[in-house]
């Protein structure tokens, strides 16, 4: 080496540094490859912040534009980080679209946008919306145990402690988990089969 | 970790739920990212609750359960559930708590009690706020004044015999309301003191108010 040093044994390259490393050099596919592995976690982040679905999708979008510019140019200090980039980035996305809707509302319109808001689902959410309440109408038809059609909605619905239904029906929380995780995996199905999203 | 044995359910729960918070959550979600088995399992259980609860409001509304809006109205979401529990009482051949407009600022919409606390200028003591123990669930509502340096609020409630709960990473909603939900069993008769502080974007927390209120069931 020119500078008198050796190179080291070559250093584990993490995917997400090595896709970061791709993306700064115009890798158009590995922008791709990005936003396909990461739309679903960081939907499912912002969905926890914002209420609206459409709002969290749209934050997503804005998530990667930021993130990817900031890719294409190197600016990542720990590209292995990636994740914990996108999440962060995603986070502050969610409380400035937060603050500037209440900078945007007045008094005199906080009402109307209000209820414009409640109306502003659109078809294809009601729509989607009708599909998983149709969804779960049949998962529950299909439950042939009625305790676990009750406990399903108590739990759901009713927000009834798990504890408390464990003693009420004598089961243990172990059965209860079994209960609410086949529930969960039948509802995935009954979702991909129908291509339903959420 | 991961979710193919239900044993992470109480987990997945915790957070389509907002119940889990600061590092634990933040662990949660960076395991979403490299997670499949953890991600799904959120997202049906983010699936299944919203199904539930939209059926039970579909239903809810074919039966006209809910009141009139009073000024203090819950947020959209609110009413939602708050008819997907009606609905549910019915199902469950549970009684359905009757529905009845009270004071225009602590109000039941269905099963969920809706509490709106603010200070009022001049008054000698906090807010009185009745609880009904037929009830399950109560939202507690705070308005806050909006801060260009604020990035999220905290409020820190304290109450008889070391009542104690933190609630982090709160906005405000679009009427300028900061919502938090217990049930309602987890309040006792006495004297409670809620203490609302702001994080601001760079990291600094500061307190925004203190509002002590009476609780009465």
């Amino acid at each position: 080496m020119p500078n008198g040093f050796e190179p080291g044994p070559a250093a584990a390259i993490s995917p997400d540094a090595a896709l970061a490393a791709r993306i700064a050099g115009g890798d158009r596919a590995a922008e791709s490859e990005l936003v396909r592995r990461y739309t679903r976690p960081l939907l499912a982040v912002l969905q926890q912040r914002v209420r609206q679905h459409e709002a969290a999708r749209d934050l997503v979008q804005e998530t990667f534009i930021v993130v990817l510019e900031r890719l294409r140019e190197g600016r990542i200090d720990e590209p292995d980080r990636l994740a914990g980039f996108l999440r962060q980035t995603a986070i502050n996305l969610a409380i400035g679209e937060g603050r500037k809707q209440q900078r945007q509302r007045t008094d005199a319109m906080g009402e109307q946008i209000g209820e414009l808001v409640d109306e502003s689902a659109g078809p294809l959410r009601q729509l989607e919306r009708q599909q998983l309440s149709g969804l779960v109408r049949r998962l529950i038809g299909e439950l042939s145990v009625e305790r676990d059609r009750d406990l399903l909605w108590r739990h759901y619905v009713l927000d009834t402690d798990k504890d408390e239904l464990c003693r009420e029906y004598a089961l243990s929380t172990e059965h209860f988990d079994r209960v609410l995780h086949r529930a969960r995996a039948r509802l995935r199905e009954l979702m991909e089969k129908n291509n339903v999203s959420h | 970790m991961s979710a193919s044995e239900p044993r992470c359910s109480e987990q997945v729960a915790e957070y389509v739920t907002g119940r889990l918070v600061g590092e634990a959550r933040e662990r949660f979600e960076l395991a979403l990212f490299s997670d499949p088995d953890l991600l799904a399992a959120v997202e049906s259980e983010s699936a299944l609750r919203s199904g539930f609860r939209e059926l039970a409001a579909e239903e809810s509304s074919k039966l006209s359960v809910l009141p009139q809006r009073s000024r203090a109205r819950p947020s959209a979401s609110w009413l939602a559930m708050a008819a997907s529990f009606a609905f549910g009482a019915v199902l469950t051949a549970l009684s359905v708590w009757p529905l009845r407009s009270r004071l225009p600022n602590n109000t039941t919409y269905a099963n969920v009690q809706v509490a709106l606390l603010e200070a009022t200028r001049g008054a000698a003591s906090g807010p009185l706020l009745t609880v009904s123990a037929a009830a399950p669930r109560i939202v507690l509502q705070f308005p806050v004044v909006n801060s260009s340096d604020s990035a999220s609020y905290s409020i820190a409630l304290s109450g008889p015999a070391l009542f104690a709960r933190q609630f982090d990473g709160l906005l405000a909603d679009g009427d300028g309301l900061l919502s938090v939900e217990m049930p309602t069993a987890d309040f006792a008769a006495g004297s409670y003191e809620a203490r609302i502080s702001t994080l601001a974007r760079d990291g600094t927390r500061s307190e925004y108010q203190r509002l002590a209120f009476e609780l009465r069931r």
